[in-house]
């Protein structure tokens, strides 16, 4: 308040150098340092000139931005025409950029104005002529202060940043992705263009606003807050989130926000962090409409599938008349391959249902044995074939649980015949449930090859299985653990794993149990 | 497979579907185990047979032109002529509500296409009016 007091009993006594030191005589040409003009038009530009032969590195830059970082920036209120964002950017930089204001009007209003925003200096330039030379002084004092104050909230380090950042952020304007500098406490030091497109914000008016401050779609600067925090304090290197907005069109629009440390020079220093905006709604879009292709195309195969299945079926179990040996052999061959075809096919829709925007699992109670025996039934020719030997072990007394029973078949299907691949001859497969008071905790345990904990996550991604594609000696299209993942995930469980190599697995999974003793006998409830 | 014959006795099954391979293949099935079968091809033709034949059970599939599924349903359950009559919706496409909708509708069940033909069977015999 005392600097704006100053300011005005200055203008009163004709002008000057205002609430700070005025040094007399020629100014000090030793060199300064980066002095950013915003202002346009003659005047403006011989005060530049004056400047640079004062010893400043001066960049002159329009009112309308961009407006580079510097030692110190000189507003020319008389030109600005951007009055409202270079007072939200001023009361934002203030704190850790001297802004001095140079006005032709010479208002007292106006010099207040500025003054209480944050602004170090007011310097009336009636007719266009500016103090050079006071100009110079009082920015030198600033700079000066600024280097030297024990307080200074730019040390080295982080100055060195804010260099880079400038050229940095020049490329960084022409690109799609958002970017935000932020520095150690989480203050904007650089923003690019497209930020401004994305969220519906000036990128200038955020320049030294906390991260928590920005505006635009309350999720996505919720998601940008989460981020910068877990980087920033929660000590984290790497922070990755995404988030669906509703479009103006009624077409969602998804945003994938990743944020990251900027290490410092000592261990877990921290001089800042990046966060980055990817748009991604077209990439989700695209993933919507192949989800839809999927369970299109999958109805279309399941019909004919449900006519070769029930005739096969009739004529193995001689519904059709008996059937001699070696066709018989080869009817059940027909009849398993159509339900290894069905399970693949199940997978496929499986996945496209749950990715799909209308994805709402069924909720139904049974009982446990019934899945049990339903999901191992197609597995007994597999096993056989295989020399393994599959061991269920059921519950006693039955219990039931609450989920969506097709979805958890298929999640079961899978953990079962992931552990049938991978069991070389000989070995066994167990399938056993244990009860809890809340819940049911089943598993799926083998003795097969095993699998290495740093591959414990990857075996539950899409289309990935340890070995490499080429020379892999299993089948499949890698998508069963994934599937049975998402199934689980949608029912607030996951798939647990405990294995390591040549020790084999054991798969496991949680659903919550429901208080009532299980009905006798029936299937699949409606 | 006798006892299942003998389950059967003489009653009647309604299939409402639109994929004739389908229709063959249930009807050759119920048929084996001692249903009488009769088929329409779609929401209309099945709405009217049911009032026509009065079934002891109707399979009802979703996907179809026309009237779909949950229209057909619907209708049968607000028509006293049909409205007793029990219905399995039988489908092979994922609907997203298909396991409520058809419950709220009135359906006795919910299927899934594929089947394993002795599954069929068996929810037949358990759903249909005795």
């Amino acid at each position: 308040m005392a600097s704006s007091i100053e300011a005005m009993e200055s203008l009163r006594t004709g002008g000057g150098v205002l609430g700070g030191v005025a040094l007399n005589g020629e100014p000090d040409r030793g060199g300064a340092g980066r002095l950013l003009i915003i202002g346009e038009g003659p005047s403006a530009e011989r005060a530049a000139r004056a400047l640079e032969v004062a010893g400043w590195m001066v960049k002159l830059a329009p009112p309308t931005g961009p407006w580079p970082l510097a030692d110190a920036w000189v507003v020319f209120e008389g030109a600005s025409g951007a009055r409202s964002r270079l007072r939200q950017t001023a009361e934002n930089l203030a704190p850790r950029l001297p802004i001095v204001v140079v006005d032709e009007q010479a208002d007292v209003e106006q010099a207040r104005e500025w003054l209480l925003w944050g602004a170090a200096d007011y310097f009336p330039a009636p007719g266009g002529e500016w103090p050079v030379d006071r100009l110079h002084s009082r920015l030198e004092a600033l700079h000066l202060e600024r280097c030297h104050t024990a307080q200074d909230p730019l040390p080295a380090a982080e100055n060195d940043l804010w260099d880079d950042l400038e050229r940095v952020m020049t490329f960084l304007d022409g690109i799609r992705d958002g970017v935000i500098f932020t520095d150690s406490d989480g203050a904007i030091i650089a923003i690019n263009r497209s930020v401004e497109r994305q969220l519906g914000i000036s990128s200038l008016a955020t320049l030294g606003a906390d991260v928590e401050s920005l505006e635009g779609p309350a999720e996505l600067c919720a998601l940008l807050t989460q981020g910068f925090e877990r980087v920033l304090v929660g000590g984290v290197n790497e922070w990755n989130g995404e988030v669906l907005l509703g479009g103006l069109a009624g077409e969602p629009l998804a945003f994938e926000v990743s944020v990251l440390a900027l290490p410092g020079a000592e261990e877990a220093a921290r001089l800042g962090a990046v966060a980055i905006l990817r748009d991604v709604s077209a990439v989700r879009r695209s993933e919507r409409v192949k989800s839809q292709f999927l369970s299109i195309v999958s109805h279309e195969l399941r019909a004919p599938l449900t006519a070769i299945k029930t005739f096969v079926s009739m004529l193995c179990q001689g519904r059709l008349g008996e059937v001699p040996d070696r066709q018989q052999r080869v009817l059940d061959d027909i009849r398993d391959q159509a339900r290894r075809l069905e399970h693949e096919i199940d997978k496929v829709i499986s996945l496209a249902r749950l990715e799909g925007e209308d994805f709402e699992r069924g909720d139904e109670e049974f009982p446990v044995r019934d899945l049990i025996e339903v999901a191992c039934r197609p597995f007994s020719r597999t096993v056989e074939a295989k020399g393994l030997s599959l061991h269920l072990e059921m519950p006693a007394p039955d219990v039931l649980v609450r989920a969506d029973f097709e979805d958890i078949k298929r999640a079961l299907q899978a953990l079962i015949e992931n552990s049938i691949k991978f069991t070389p001859e000989g070995g066994e497969v167990r399938v056993w449930v244990e009860a809890e008071d809340e819940s049911v905790v089943m598993r799926v345990q083998d003795t097969g090859i095993g699998i290495a904990p740093w591959h414990h996550e990857l075996i539950f991604e899409r289309f990935q299985q340890v070995e490499r594609p080429l020379t892999r000696q299993f089948g499949g299209a890698g998508l069963g653990l994934s599937v049975a993942r998402r199934i689980l995930r949608a029912h607030d469980s996951d798939v647990e794993l405990e294995s390591a190599p040549m020790q084999g697995a054991t798969f496991s999974f949680r659903l919550p149990r429901c208080p009532l003793a299980a009905p006798a006998g029936g299937t699949a409830p409606c | 497979m006798l006892s299942d014959e003998i389950r059967a006795g003489q009653k009647t099954v309604l299939i409402i579907e639109d994929e004739e391979m389908i229709i063959l293949s249930t009807q050759m099935l119920l048929e084996s185990v001692g249903y009488r079968v009769e088929a329409a091809q779609n929401g209309e033709e099945g709405i009217r047979k049911a009032a026509e034949i009065d079934p002891d059970l109707i399979l009802l599939d979703v996907m179809m032109p026309g009237l779909d599924g949950w229209e057909t349903l619907g209708l049968l359950k607000r028509r006293p002529e049909t409205e007793g009559i029990p219905v399995v919706v039988f489908t092979a496409r994922e609907h997203a509500h298909g396991q409520n909708k058809s419950r709220e509708l009135g359906a006795t069940a919910y299927f899934r296409k594929p089947f394993e033909p002795d599954d069929l069977i068996e929810l037949v015999a358990r759903s249909i009016r005795s």
